[in-house]
């Protein structure tokens, strides 16, 4: 019996497992309004030359700003802090494709850098206009 | 000591396979890939500890079943038991109305036809070989190559031009392709 119930509490997680990465992995394409674009935040950590971080880290946007089919605004990449950059991307994602972009950039795609997301949002125009 | 292992190895099964989980939940593939190969190392690992244990257990139960008395006169139980005295017993059917067919049967029978084969192989093959011998040669003659060949060589060419063109002493020496005429 005991060993029933523990086969069917291992399927119920997996099985709940299984829904969540389902709904969380979900590759839906949302139109977002013309105009839109998507700000992003990130610190940066890197264990090499402190001089690189800007190299490196801009290498990891732009390896990642083309997994969601998006663009860098020219000259939005800008340090806000020391080992904080933000960068703008058009157009606009969508909520899947800022959870890619977010795992894209925590992820260790480059070496000797670690980075993490700290804001990421999505502004349309009406959102602008009501600020 | 074996009980610290097994517990580390299930520790990081299960740790490796939350974090498995997370970073796939978190769209962090390379993380992932990595925590993958160490889940499915771990996991064999496992495995492996699981399957020589089980095999230690056998092998243990093995020693200590041979070590145990045993019951003596064996011998003379097997000489004291009746000797079947009828060879290929399943060549004797029960029941003599029913036909049987038994693997040595047919292995047998295969030998024996494989024997006619081969000797009528033989047979044939020593029969017909003088005649489609001379058959051949005949077919081969006839598409054979004149011993001539078709067109004159440069050199021929270059001896039967003009200057020694009538010299019919040299005609001879370049044989009939250099004169045009087949063979």
């Amino acid at each position: 019996m005991r060993r029933v119930l523990a086969w069917v509490a291992g399927a119920a997680v997996v099985v709940a497992g299984l829904l969540l990465l389902r709904s969380e992995l979900m590759t839906v394409d949302i139109p977002q309004p013309e105009g839109s674009y998507t700000d992003v935040v990130i610190a940066v950590q890197v264990r090499e030359d402190p001089s690189v971080r800007e190299e490196m880290t801009r290498g990891l946007v732009s390896t990642c700003r083309l997994l969601v089919n998006a663009g860098v605004v020219e000259d939005s990449f800008r340090q806000v802090e020391a080992g904080v950059f933000a960068f703008r991307v058009r157009p606009g994602l969508d909520e899947f494709d800022r959870r890619e972009l977010r795992g894209c950039l925590r992820d260790t795609r480059v070496q000797h850098l670690l980075a993490d997301v700290r804001r990421i949002a999505t502004v349309t125009p009406d959102d602008a206009a009501g600020r | 000591m074996k009980k610290l292992s097994w517990l580390v190895g299930v520790v990081a099964l299960l740790g490796s396979g939350a974090y498995l989980f997370v970073y796939i939940y978190r769209w962090e593939w390379h993380r992932a890939l990595l925590v993958g190969v160490l889940f499915l190392a771990t996991l064999v690992g496992l495995c492996t500890g699981l399957v020589v244990r089980r095999l230690n257990a056998v092998g243990d139960t093995v020693r200590a079943t041979a070590a145990a008395p045993r019951p003596p006169g064996a011998l003379d139980r097997l000489r004291a038991a009746p000797v079947e005295s009828k060879p290929f017993p399943w060549l004797r059917p029960a029941d003599p109305d029913r036909t049987h067919i038994f693997i040595p049967v047919l292995l047998g029978g295969g030998f024996v036809v494989s024997g006619i084969a081969w000797l009528i192989e033989r047979v044939a093959g020593s029969s017909a070989r003088e005649g489609v011998e001379q058959e051949v040669a005949t077919e081969l003659e006839e598409i054979a190559f004149p011993a001539t060949s078709l067109v004159p060589t440069e050199a021929e060419l270059l001896a039967g031009d003009e200057e020694f063109g009538d010299d019919p002493a040299l005609r001879v020496l370049l044989g009939p392709a250099a004169t045009g005429t087949s063979p």
